[in-house]
């Protein structure tokens, strides 16, 4: 299909990560500036960065998703202020690539290497150490972003500060951002050594992070919540810091490219392999695997930044059916009830939680950002009208206690939940409309939300 | 020495200067719009540390691009490699166009190639060692009703590679044309097509693999071979009902 714009378009099949959203949409995948330069017409679109959001963020049911990929160059870079700039579509790996060899990092990344920036400046991601790094948006100094009523906009926190915040974090709803400019940090050396340290109860591997997230580069924690019963909740705080000098390796890691993800090849498999039995399995064999990391381990930066690259059969396990996650800001004050709460519906309702993990968090709630002070749990479990109710349930206990879930995680988060955890959904709302009246930019995510 | 590669800011081109970049070879880049261009340089500095030159000019008109760059290439090293990975076509290239249309497939895919190449071949035919590049399309196998004017742009392409290579024979110049199947770029972007698909990165990678082999013509993928062959021989009462 030929398009007013000169970039052809293509009617394309779109799957969310999680599985739990189809739909029939047009591609377009641009390669040239003259593009952003020219008329862009009124169609309803919405950028696409890697296309592995949980949620249909980057697509809409007849839209024109604009695929962000040929933009994945490093334009400039200032090596004193440790400063770099990228078309959007770069991956986080390729990035990395750029920054390992000069001694630089980007603390905020989410786990897999082959997420676009562009993806993480709209979704405002977090990495492994959200309480002292905070959110994406702490690394970026400004945006390109490009709309069809406005033109071209250079957006940073001084210079058009609200349309700054409304963007990064905005799911793409405010334009497409074509290009930015990052703040690295300094990366002492390209090793990190992991432990694994054991605790018996959530709420004892909750205090072991809070305490971790001060000293540690990164933490999180892994808990085995595949079966109610004795047991639930036990697992490993994962911490991990660069390595002293004295006791490094001496070579440099080499930093092979992210293996492929995509939404499509994660739903290849027909069956789902995970169930309540081989869940359980899972979780006994991963917690036999950090028998090895007790004493610590030392694995190369890329590893301890994208853990997921080699596990990521993981996801394929679920099937064509795919999967659900839940992820949710608790106040500390409800950890220990929602742990509970949790623990007493699967008691009733046995559901298979393929994976839990924790990081704490720290920063104030703004527009619709994932933020706040707490805990963040994340769970996982197959896809299924089970696992439905139990996702239904555990809205009610974050409205219930004060939390907020992961918007940019969940491809069924009802409106009414989003609405009642979140105050400022009403302000995103009004700023948006304030700068784009005809509401151009849009995707499954935001007709959902009715953002 | 430095290698020239005209049609350089997208697709084949930008996936041949990166290879390029990353074997160290200084380049003079060619394309029409400088902001492309200006991005593809700057990323191919900061990522393989590359010599990187670059010269924006429309190749509709073939003789003052070929100035343009001819007088840019005075300022720097010399030349021993060109690479000719332009290319422009029109999905309404369909025996309608008027003449202006058809000149600009015709002087971007074929009059520029020559116009260049005049400019640079004597001080090829210099060097001990050097290369000459063109990309062919499959589109030129045997004419139908899509693509008219670009099919006959690269038919005309062949014939010029074949007397280039005969002129060059017992030089240190190799003259080498890629027939190329399709290429996952804008060219082909959400067209429904018959057979697999290979990457600019690919081609690249096959283009460098090849340097120095005298073997005219090639086609890539390799496999188009037998269907270039079932497509030729295809008796015409059967292959004028087929809508392709
Ligand atoms: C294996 C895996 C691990 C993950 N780990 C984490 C984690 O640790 N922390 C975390 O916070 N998240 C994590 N995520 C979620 C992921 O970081 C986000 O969903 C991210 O937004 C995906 O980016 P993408 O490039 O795939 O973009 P897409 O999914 O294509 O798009 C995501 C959103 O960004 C917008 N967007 C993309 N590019 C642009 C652009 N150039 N301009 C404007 N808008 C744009 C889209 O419109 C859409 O709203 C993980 C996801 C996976 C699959
Ligand atoms: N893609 C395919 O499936 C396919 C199949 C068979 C053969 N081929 C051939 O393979 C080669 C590479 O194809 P591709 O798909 O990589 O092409 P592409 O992505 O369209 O890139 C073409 C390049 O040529 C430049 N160019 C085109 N017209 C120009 C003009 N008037 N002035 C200056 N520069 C111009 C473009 O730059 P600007 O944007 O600045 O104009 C761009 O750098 C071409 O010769 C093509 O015909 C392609």
């Amino acid at each position: 299909m030929q398009s007013r714009d000169g970039v052809p378009r293509a009617a394309h099949s779109f799957v969310s990560f999680d599985g739990g959203v189809r739909a029939r949409g047009y591609l377009q995948q641009p390669d040239r500036y003259r593009f952003w330069r020219g008329r862009l017409d009124e169609t309803p679109r919405i950028s696409r960065g890697a296309g592995l959001s949980y949620a249909g963020a980057s697509f809409l049911a007849d839209g024109l998703s604009v695929s962000h990929r040929a933009f994945d160059r490093v334009l400039d870079f200032d090596s004193g202020r440790n400063v770099v700039e990228v078309e959007t579509g770069i991956t986080l790996s390729a990035l990395h690539r750029f920054l390992s060899p000069r001694g630089l990092y980007l603390p905020v990344q989410p786990g897999h290497g082959r997420i676009s920036v562009g993806g993480c400046i709209a979704a405002d991601v977090h990495g492994k150490n959200q309480t002292r790094d905070g959110t994406f948006i702490n690394q970026v100094e400004e945006v390109t972003l490009v709309h069809p009523a406005h033109g071209t906009l250079q957006l940073s926190p001084q210079r058009d500060a609200e349309l700054f915040r409304l963007t990064c974090g905005g799911y793409g709803l405010t334009g497409h951002i074509v290009c930015a400019r990052l703040r690295a940090s300094a990366a002492p050396i390209p090793w990190v050594e992991i432990r694994a340290a054991p605790f018996a109860s959530a709420e004892e591997g909750f205090n072991h992070l809070r305490g971790a997230a001060r000293d540690a580069d990164f933490s999180y924690t892994w808990h085995d919540m595949s079966t109610a019963g004795d047991g639930f909740g036990v697992g490993f705080l994962i911490q991990g810091s660069f390595v002293p000098q004295e006791r490094a390796p001496g070579t440099t890691p080499g930093i092979a490219e992210a293996p492929v993800l995509s939404a499509d090849g994660r739903a290849r498999l027909p069956v789902p392999l995970l169930n309540r039995l081989s869940t359980r399995m899972l979780n006994s064999l991963y917690r036999w695997q950090q028998r090895s990391a007790h004493k610590g381990k030392v694995v190369a930066l890329a590893d301890a930044l994208f853990p997921t690259h080699k596990a990521q059969a993981y996801f394929q396990l679920f099937g064509a059916a795919g999967f659900r996650e839940y992820q949710a800001i608790l106040p500390y004050a409800a950890t220990a009830s929602y742990v509970d709460a949790i623990r007493s519906y699967l008691r009733q309702k046995p559901l298979p939680i393929t994976l839990s993990s924790a990081k704490t968090f720290a920063g104030s709630r703004e527009l619709l950002r994932y933020t706040g002070d707490g805990i963040s749990l994340a769970l996982n479990m197959p896809a299924g009208a089970d696992a439905d109710m139990f996702m239904e349930f555990l809205d009610q206990r974050i409205i219930e206690f004060g939390g907020i879930p992961n918007i940019i995680k969940d491809s069924r988060l009802p409106r009414a939940v989003v609405d009642a955890c979140y105050p400022d959904a009403g302000r995103f709302r009004e700023t948006l409309r304030a700068f784009d009246p005809k509401r151009l930019f849009r995707s499954d995510l935001s007709e959902r939300l009715k953002l | 020495m430095t290698a020239l590669v005209v049609g350089a800011s997208a697709g084949v081109g930008r996936a041949l200067s990166e290879a390029l970049a990353a074997n160290r070879k200084p380049l003079l880049l060619a394309a029409s719009d400088p902001e492309d261009l200006n991005a593809l340089a700057a990323h191919l500095r900061l990522v393989y540390g590359a010599t990187v030159v670059t010269v924006a000019a429309d190749a509709r008109d073939p003789e003052a691009f070929a100035e343009r760059l001819s007088a840019v290439a005075a300022e720097i090293d010399d030349i021993d490699e060109l690479y000719f990975p332009i290319g422009f076509s029109r999905r309404d290239d369909k025996a309608q166009l008027d003449a202006d249309a058809s000149l600009a497939i015709l002087n971007s895919n074929l009059t520029v190639v020559a116009a260049v190449t005049a400019r640079f071949l004597p001080s090829l035919l210099r060097q001990p060692k050097a290369r000459i590049v063109g990309f062919g399309s499959i589109a030129a196998l045997r004419g139908r009703k899509a693509n008219v004017i670009y099919s006959a742009a690269k038919r005309g392409l062949e014939s010029y590679f074949e007397s280039l290579r005969h002129f060059a024979a017992g030089t240190g110049v190799v003259v080498q044309l890629y027939r190329l199947g399709y290429i996952e770029t804008q060219q082909s972007f959400g067209q429904r097509l018959l057979f697999p698909v290979v990457t600019p990165e690919q081609v690249a990678r096959h283009v460098l693999a090849t340097e120095g082999r005298d073997f005219g013509v090639r086609f890539f993928p390799r496999f188009w071979q037998l269907i270039a062959l079932a497509v030729v021989w295809l008796p015409w009462r059967i292959y004028k009902k087929l809508n392709f």
